[in-house]
């Protein structure tokens, strides 16, 4: 929890303050964008990106917003616009889950990451539920803080990280077919 | 209760967020359904792997990392500053840049402005990646001078006409006023590209940000961040500061104008002929110090516009500072 008193004086204008505040945020927002690019040396350039920002916007951050979650909407929007990777991402919305069907044709696609670590089945979820599953799990968001980072609905919210998650049982239930783990 | 629901209870009931009835249907639901049994046992795992996920780190300390681009950011600022501001007098008639009778006048008007393009160059290379929005009104060098003042920075400048240390200069660690201050340096090599070769503000763009320009004559153009610490709290050791721009002077310290104009624009502060002249918004002088003996090595304007503080280095090296109150026509020395 950053100090208010010191987000106040770097928002008028001390620059000791500001950098103060910034190092006490970068280790969140590299985290954040370390989950949302999926390498280090991205995530460094993202972060330091949005530190940057941070710092020539901190005139814009209008107090009855949560600081936390202004910073993180600053950090998932630049991963999310500037880092987007090519990499093929399971679409969710075509996988409706069907909670009963064991052998239904999530099982397949998910089937691929049996062997696969759970961070790499994180990196594969669609932007905006990878998103919501690094607030709620690296930042310890609430719904609404995860609402007013993403600048998203709560509803949706909550359908993205239920489907998220969702989809994620389904690797552990692989690993526990395959045997792979436990 | 059906199956689905029950997911949807499951699902918050990892997060906490069922009232306590809620979560007891969902239990008596899960008693009696092996399905939704396992699967509550999976959500709960995945969530519990989710929770040890690594909390990593970044493996450099990313603001020191940073610090040399929000220092750039700052000069950008100042550049605006000085665009701003050189308008504005360039606006008003008879002002003091343009019929100062000085030796050097001219070119250090255009030294100025090459500091300017410049520093515009660099800024429109680095904020073509950053914030391209900011930066439309100073990066255009051939507008500098007839920019309107009215694009917009009220921010406070200090510049000065030195010889300077860049290392010294652009290390700002030090608890004295080298501390608020940013500067940018423009080696005098590249003002004297600018006078023969407008076309190279490409290359005085690079040679505003060599860091080893050390040697020679050059000139420091100063700028604070939006607030101007230093100049209410900032300077309290004289001598400490004199590495700060003026050492390694090798010329007298003759000077054309230098100018800051006050944070709400109502005040212009001129250092011209060895003395400070506040000339308010309409051109009026509002004040005019005595003759200094020596030259000037920073000045700048409180934030709120209130005081005008200017540092003289004298010949042997000494320091005085002068604080000027533009409202009742008063200076004090400090």
């Amino acid at each position: 929890m950053v100090e208010p008193s010191l987000i106040r004086a770097a928002r008028e204008g001390d620059r000791e303050a500001l950098i103060t505040l910034l190092r006490e945020i970068e280790t969140h927002v590299y985290r954040t964008a370390y989950y949302l690019v999926g390498n280090e040396q991205d995530a460094m350039d993202a972060a330091q990106e949005a530190l940057i920002r941070i710092y020539t916007k901190i005139g814009s951050y209008e107090e009855k917003a949560q600081f936390k979650t202004w910073v993180q909407r600053i950090v998932t929007n630049i991963c999310i616009d500037k880092f987007r990777r090519n990499k093929p991402t399971v679409s969710i919305e075509e996988h409706e889950m069907v909670f009963e069907g064991r052998d239904s044709v999530e099982g397949e696609v998910m089937a691929a990451y049996a062997a696969k670590d759970i961070r790499e089945a994180i990196d594969r979820l669609p932007e905006h539920h990878r998103a919501v599953v690094v607030l709620r799990y690296l930042q310890d968001f609430s719904y609404n803080e995860i609402a007013d980072s993403l600048d998203l609905p709560l509803n949706t919210v909550k359908s993205y990280l239920f489907r998220a998650r969702q989809q994620l049982q389904v690797l552990l239930r692989d690993y526990q077919k395959g045997g792979v783990r436990g | 209760m059906n199956c689905q629901e029950v997911m949807e209870y499951m699902q918050r009931e990892l997060d906490g967020d069922l009232t306590e009835f809620e979560s007891a249907k969902a239990r008596e639901h899960i008693r009696q359904c092996a399905e939704c049994a396992a699967m509550f046992e999976r959500l709960k795992r995945l969530s519990a792997e989710l929770e040890s996920l690594p909390k990593v780190t970044p493996p450099i300390s990313l603001v020191d990392a940073i610090l040399p681009k929000l220092d750039e950011i700052d000069r950008v600022k100042a550049a605006a500053s000085a665009d701003a501001g050189a308008a504005e007098l360039a606006g008003s008639a008879g002002s003091p840049a343009r019929t100062a009778p000085r030796r050097r006048n001219n070119r250090f008007s255009l030294r100025i402005l090459s500091g300017v393009v410049a520093a515009g160059v660099v800024a429109g290379i680095f904020f073509a990646t950053y914030d391209p929005d900011r930066l439309s009104d100073s990066f255009s060098g051939d507008r500098a001078a007839k920019e309107s003042a009215s694009s917009g920075s009220s921010e406070p400048m200090l510049m000065m006409d030195a010889a300077a240390d860049s290392t010294d200069a652009q290390d700002g660690s030090d608890v004295s006023m080298k501390e608020s201050f940013h500067l940018t340096e423009v080696r005098d090599q590249s003002g004297q590209a600018m006078e023969s070769s407008p076309g190279s503000a490409g290359r005085s763009g690079d040679s505003a940000t060599d860091a080893d320009a050390g040697s020679g004559e050059g000139d420091v153009r100063m700028a604070p961040p939006a607030v101007l610490q230093g100049v209410n709290v900032g300077i309290e050791s004289p001598e400490d500061d004199v590495q700060m721009g003026v050492a390694g002077f090798t010329e007298e310290p003759a000077f054309g104008p230098v100018e800051s104009v006050s944070p709400d624009g109502s005040y212009i502060a001129v250092f011209s002929e060895s003395r400070v002249i506040i000339y308010d918004r309409d051109g009026n002088t509002r004040f005019e110090s005595e003759e200094r003996q020596g030259s000037i090595a920073a000045m700048g304007w409180s934030e709120d516009g209130a005081f005008f503080r200017y540092e003289i280095r004298r010949e042997d090296g000494a320091g005085e500072i002068y604080r000027i109150n533009p409202a009742d026509g008063t200076e004090t020395k400090e």
